[in-house]
């Protein structure tokens, strides 16, 4: 019994504790918005929003600081950041603990996986002017009619090419040519020893494109991997073949981490990047000339990746009005102005696009002419086992272990496996 | 009024409590939610719990790429625990004899270990890579014809991992060794000295049997630290575990399953609980093994 009431004692005593720092917090929250004097006549004003992101560059961080600041001083609703890390790692932990932001950066990628799971508050399409955008960028976030996300600004691939080695109007005009012919050998015998022609990477998020050429599918009965269809594999053949034979290797290959490491210290004369790559090259390799041009079509059709990040409310925020009025601002002309040009990043409304005069960097035009036709990078909820088996087995392939036929088989094969044991 | 015995114990339990609220919350709370998860399919978003008794653990053992993982994990412990238990016994003993400059050789072997591991698996991948140095230098040497792709090749790829972790385990490992050597008597080796014992013999049935409590404390954190290898293999196959699942490893295949697009976090936890299991008995039968020979 006296047992029992020690044991009493010190629950309370713990209690007493929990309960002090509770009544602390209570205390110092309303001290947060009292200092605030609001600007405008609006019912929002004063209302504070936290806006989940990752950290970009500094340029990146800067143009965020910016639009933020505008944003405040227009609607006199103070926003909080926060910076997530590891972001789909990181964000999935604080939805499922419900401290995620109203707020937060969508990957196109991710965005169908956050739509079934419901944490995407659906949107009003008009309220955004949703279709002043690209049409690829708008339908990435559309899910059975209704949009989920708006997106900030986004990235295609184009075909860099070094103007030392390369003449651009020898470049074959189709991808079948390139992969094919004998433009790469015939390159690469000219260039330094040790130089590649051209860098390529064994991922399907640079491929789908490729892979889906004449409106086949990777993906068939929504979840399950289709990479075994014929067509698929004609699609990838050229790709494969002019692997195989060496014409393009993969940076890793060259001992780079990356496409952009590999271009900017010449060891390769060529690669298919996406427009993030220009940054990099103009600060840590300005001595490189380069052009660039939209990637060759194959099977008679212009093709690239698009990737795109949106804003979207959390189903459960606190401000969802609020949370509105900040992604209004934030991909209207205005807020999207400052944000791509500082960050130089691309647009996703044709009209900021046109106001910015984006397209008056003749490096941009190609990824701008892309926005219309491009891919976006995305498929589904099970795109990333999908695409991991896909990495698995490609190799084999490429290193004539096993046909490509008998490569795609074995990854379609994993992958269904997975996704059909996940399902259950 | 309260006793005195019992304000005592009272006292005890008011400074133990925020030891207990912490540990209570953060460990006990988690395994027991974590059991409690690894017996139901579960979707942490929605909230939605299913009871599905043992099928998580069931598809463990019946799942082919959780074999695979289990298979390269063990077989990396088996590589690496040995081999960076080993070097770094030999190197302590090295270290710890009388050659000139020894400070500078402890101090130049310790900073593997203070390298990150993400920036040592940027280091390595360069190094191994096709038209990297370590290629560059053994087609020199005639040693291969052709230049080999160790990063893409299943048949290498988990090799350079563990290459790596010996390499950047073994000198935390040799300062442990070291700490206890200079403890060791002198004259026992002297001792040794008269009955005409060589070094090697010196190391084999002075150094090792002298050392015995501390192998037993480098093999556990070394069974334990390799069990859950993650990092490594994540950057090295950019989060796939390729090429071929060749360096899919537990810990990897638990991140995947718990996160991404996956939300399969009752299987990933009731994989996690097994692999517990795993290194629990895996460093009751290391201890037992070291113990049972007889010493000295």
């Amino acid at each position: 019994m006296k047992k029992f009431l020690v044991m009493v004692l010190a629950v309370l005593l713990v209690f007493g504790m929990l309960t002090g720092c509770q009544n602390k917090a209570e205390v110092a929250q309303p001290s947060a918005s009292e200092t605030n004097n609001a600007p405008a006549a609006n019912s929002l004003a004063g209302k504070t929003l936290t806006v989940g992101r990752w950290g970009g560059n500094d340029a990146e961080t800067a143009a965020f600081k910016k639009v933020l600041e505008d944003f405040t001083v227009k609607t006199g609703i103070k926003v909080e950041e926060k910076v997530f890390a590891d972001y789909n790692t990181e964000l999935q932990v604080a939805l499922v603990g419900g401290t995620a932001p109203d707020v937060f950066y969508v990957d196109a990628y991710m965005a169908p996986f956050f739509i079934e799971q419901g944490v995407l508050m659906p949107l009003d399409g008009a309220k955004f002017e949703i279709d002043k955008f690209y049409e690829p960028l708008k339908n990435a976030f559309v899910q059975d009619g209704k949009l989920y996300a708006v997106s900030k600004d986004y990235s295609t691939l184009a075909l860099y090419y070094n103007k030392k080695y390369v003449n651009e109007n020898d470049i074959p005009k189709t991808l079948e040519e390139l992969w094919t012919g004998n433009f790469l050998t015939e390159l690469k015998s000219k260039l330094p020893k040790g130089m590649a022609a051209m860098t390529y990477n064994q991922d399907l998020a640079r491929k789908m494109y490729v892979a889906q050429a004449g409106g086949l599918d990777i993906v068939k009965d929504e979840i399950f991997a289709n990479l075994t269809q014929q067509g698929i594999i004609d699609n990838l053949k050229p790709l494969i073949e002019a692997a195989q034979g060496g014409k393009i290797v993969t940076p890793q290959d060259l001992g780079s981490g990356w496409n952009g490491d590999a271009f900017g210290n010449e060891q390769t004369a060529m690669m298919i990047e996406g427009n993030w790559v220009l940054g990099h090259l103009k600060n840590n390799f300005s001595n490189v000339e380069f052009g660039v041009i939209e990637i060759p079509t194959y099977k008679g059709k212009k093709g690239s990746m698009v990737f795109t990040v949106g804003y979207g409310i959390n189903a459960v925020a606190k401000e969802k009005e609020a949370a509105a009025e900040f992604i209004k601002y934030v991909t209207g002309p205005v807020g999207m102005s400052t944000w791509t040009t500082g960050a130089g990043v691309l647009p996703s409304r044709k009209d900021v696009t046109d106001a910015t005069k984006a397209a008056a960097d003749p490096l941009k035009v190609p990824h701008i002419a892309a926005a219309v036709y491009a891919t976006p990078w995305q498929k589904g909820t099970t795109m990333d086992t999908i695409n991991n088996e896909f990495r698995n087995y490609i190799p084999s392939a490429v290193k004539k272990e096993r046909t490509l036929e008998a490569a795609l088989k074995l990854a379609e094969e994993e992958a269904n496996k997975t996704i059909k044991a996940n399902k259950q | 009024m309260i006793k005195r015995k019992h304000f005592a114990a009272l006292m005890g339990w008011g400074f133990l409590s925020p030891a207990i609220l912490i540990i209570g919350t953060f460990v006990f709370a988690s395994i027991i939610f974590a059991l409690y998860i690894s017996f139901h399919k579960v979707n942490l978003f929605t909230g939605y719990f299913e009871f599905i008794g043992l099928d998580n653990y069931i598809r463990i053992f019946t799942d082919n790429r959780t074999k695979i993982a289990f298979i390269n994990t063990a077989t990396f412990v088996a590589v690496v625990v040995p081999l960076q238990t080993f070097l770094a016994m030999v190197m302590a003993a090295v270290l710890n004899s009388y050659i000139k400059g020894k400070n500078f050789y402890r101090t130049i072997f310790f900073l593997p270990t203070l390298t990150s591991s993400a920036a040592l698996t940027m280091i390595f991948m360069f190094l191994f890579s096709l038209t990297g140095p370590i290629n560059e230098i053994a087609t020199k040497l005639n040693l291969i014809a052709q230049p080999i792709n160790f990063l893409n090749d299943p048949k290498f790829a988990l090799k350079v991992i563990m290459s790596m972790n010996v390499w950047s385990t073994v000198p935390y490992f040799m300062t442990i060794y070291l700490a206890s050597l200079q403890e060791l008597p002198s004259s026992l080796y002297e001792a040794a000295d008269v009955d005409g014992a060589t070094a090697v013999q010196k190391f084999f049935h002075i150094t090792i049997p002298y050392l015995k409590p501390i192998t037993t404390f480098v093999l556990l954190m070394g069974i334990i630290g390799t069990f859950q290898m993650f990092d490594q293999a994540y950057i090295f196959s950019n989060g796939s575990g390729g090429p071929e699942n060749s360096t899919l490893t537990v810990a990897l295949l638990i991140y995947r399953n718990a996160f991404g697009q996956n939300n399969t976090m009752g299987f990933a936890t009731a994989m996690s609980i097994v692999l517990s299991i795993v290194i629990f008995v895996a460093t009751m039968v290391a201890k037992k093994l070291n113990q049972s020979e007889s010493l000295y």
